[in-house]
Parts: structure tokens; C-alpha cells; sequence
């Protein structure tokens, strides 16, 4: 069985499916019997699904002044290109 | 939700405003987060996503589809912040950020012992054995810990987690090995998960004095399972 600190070391690439078959289940057979890594590792998920959100809520919107400036140089590209 | 690239590239092609409006919408505030990694201040952010767009609407004809169109433009914008910072004479050296390893990046070895779960910091935090889920759930909370994840790791998890970039395009992105990226981000997540512990500490600590007055600084939701949350300031 791996140690808390192997299931540690492999806990990114498990959080993103990315342990090969063998590995990934050494990882899940010790995150079921002990509570802590099971703790720690919900913990971990509930963080990536919170950055998760974060980038689909988009973030700072650009100022006004800044986006129309944009789309018209947006559209003056298109003129001189088009 | 936006159309898939082989709808939004010949969209921006033909010049239609709409498509250009919904990616400037889209994108602009992850690229403000991106940038803000790299360089001092908001405002110069600003100035970097600004010059980016500016750079996307001018090599927007020669954008040849070898990665999507969101890695394009955020590398567009890494690359400009990153000239920005060193001629802001604010280059960090990668040895500040945790340890250089040959490449000057990091040293997958340095994993051990010190990159696991963080058990050892726990049980001041989130997981004491009475330890409840915590969902952070206002993302006040997660971008306030963030500012505590250094810079490196915290470019690599904004853009893998938060903007949801493949690990190959963000190893081409930052220009980094594909065992730095992965260190980068392993170590960017247990410091943000133990800057979360703390911010959670802080943010329960300020609801049990302020309790009458801000109700809505938590909500602790059932089955006795408290969902930390912070109101967006």
C-alpha cells in the first residue's frame, strides 16, 4: 500500500485523471481506507471545481471606453483587410 | 458558452463584430488574471490585455490553427506581460520561487518530502478531525488565496484550472518541460489549498465577531457540514 506522502506526491495527476491504470488504483485503494487523504483529496476537488468556476465567471470586464476602442479597431481591420 | 474555433475563426475572419465582441467578453478577464501574475499592478494588466487584443486583431489573418484560438491569444498575452515585467526590472528569479532546478525551473525531486498533501500543515486548518467539507464556494475567497501562491505556480494554475488549458499547451505556452509544468502545478495547489485554510480561518474568525452585522459572510448549509463562503468585496 502507498504512504500518505506517495498518494500526496501523486495527488495533482490523480485530481486530473492522469495516473496510468496501476497507479491510479494503488492511489484510490489507499484514499478508501484512510480518512485523512480522503479529506485532503475532496478538498483538493472541491478547490479545482472552485478555479473552475472562477474562469467561467470570466472576471474582470473591460472597461467601456477600452472595449469600444477595441471593437472599432476591430472593425477598421476588417475595412482596411477586407 | 462560446461556438467551437472552426465556427469562431472563420467568424473573426469575415470581420463579424459579434464574434469578436463575445471572445473579447469571454477571455479578457482570465487575461487580466494571467497578466496580473507577471506584472506590479492592475493597471499595467490593463495595459497588457489591451496590447493583446490590439496584436490579436492585427495577426488575426495569420493565425494558422496550430493550437486553439484561447491558447493563441493567452500566450500572446504571457509573452507581453512577461516583456513588460523584465522592463518593469521585476523578473523574479525562479530560485525565489521555490527552487531552481538545472533548467531553472523546478526540480521534480524537491517533490518529495515537501510537495505532498501538506499533511504536516493541517491540523492548524481545514482538516481537523471534525473536518467538514469546505466548499469555496464565492470566489472572493479563492482569488484572495491565490495572491499568497507564487508567481510561477500561480500562472500555471490560472491557466490549467481556472482557464482550463491543456497541459502541452500550457508546457508551450510558458515554454517550460513538461515535469516542471506538473511540479509547478502540484506545488501551486497545496499552497493554495493551504492559503485557502488560512483565509477560511481568518473569514470564520471575522464571522464569529461580526455575526449580527454579516449574516451572509458564511452559510452553513445541512447535515451539520459548514460550506464556508465569503461575500465578493
Amino acid at each position: 500500500m502507498l504512504s500518505c506522502e506517495e498518494v500526496g506526491e501523486r495527488s495533482s495527476a490523480w485530481l486530473d485523471d492522469e495516473l496510468g491504470w496501476w497507479e491510479g488504483r494503488l492511489v484510490n485503494f489507499h484514499i478508501k481506507r484512510c480518512a485523512m487523504c480522503r479529506s485532503v483529496y475532496e478538498q483538493y476537488r472541491s478547490m479545482k471545481q472552485s478555479l473552475a468556476e472562477l474562469g467561467e465567471g470570466g472576471g474582470a470586464a473591460l472597461d467601456p471606453e477600452v472595449r469600444s476602442g477595441l471593437m472599432a479597431e476591430f472593425r477598421g481591420s476588417v475595412d482596411r483587410d477586407g | 458558452m462560446l461556438p467551437a474555433d472552426s465556427d469562431l475563426v472563420p467568424a473573426l475572419l469575415r470581420g463579424e463584430e459579434a464574434a469578436f465582441a463575445s471572445i473579447l467578453d469571454a477571455w479578457s478577464g482570465g487575461l487580466q488574471r494571467v497578466a496580473r501574475s507577471y506584472v506590479r499592478t492592475n493597471e499595467i494588466a490593463d495595459e497588457v490585455v489591451q496590447d493583446t487584443w490590439r496584436a490579436v486583431i492585427a495577426g488575426l489573418p495569420r493565425f494558422e490553427g496550430r493550437s486553439s484560438l484561447k491558447t493563441w491569444i493567452f500566450t500572446i498575452a504571457a509573452n507581453r506581460a512577461r516583456t513588460r515585467a523584465k522592463r518593469e526590472a521585476r523578473a523574479v528569479p525562479m530560485s525565489a520561487v521555490g527552487g531552481g532546478g538545472p533548467d531553472g525551473g523546478l526540480d521534480p525531486d524537491r517533490l518529495r518530502g515537501g510537495g505532498g498533501w501538506l499533511v504536516t500543515d493541517a491540523p492548524e486548518g481545514i482538516d481537523s478531525p471534525e473536518a467538514e467539507t469546505i466548499a469555496w464556494e464565492a470566489s472572493g475567497v479563492v482569488e484572495e488565496a491565490l495572491a499568497a501562491v507564487p508567481e510561477r505556480q500561480r500562472t500555471v494554475l490560472l491557466l490549467r484550472d481556472v482557464e482550463g488549458l491543456s497541459s502541452e499547451d500550457v508546457c508551450n505556452l510558458l515554454e517550460i518541460s513538461h515535469s516542471n509544468q506538473r511540479v509547478l502545478l502540484h506545488r501551486g495547489r497545496a499552497k493554495l489549498r493551504s492559503a485557502l485554510a488560512t483565509t477560511c480561518r481568518r473569514c470564520r474568525t471575522r464571522r464569529s465577531s461580526h455575526e449580527p452585522h454579516q449574516p451572509a459572510d458564511a452559510v452553513v448549509r445541512g447535515g451539520g457540514r459548514a460550506i464556508v463562503g465569503l461575500a465578493r468585496r
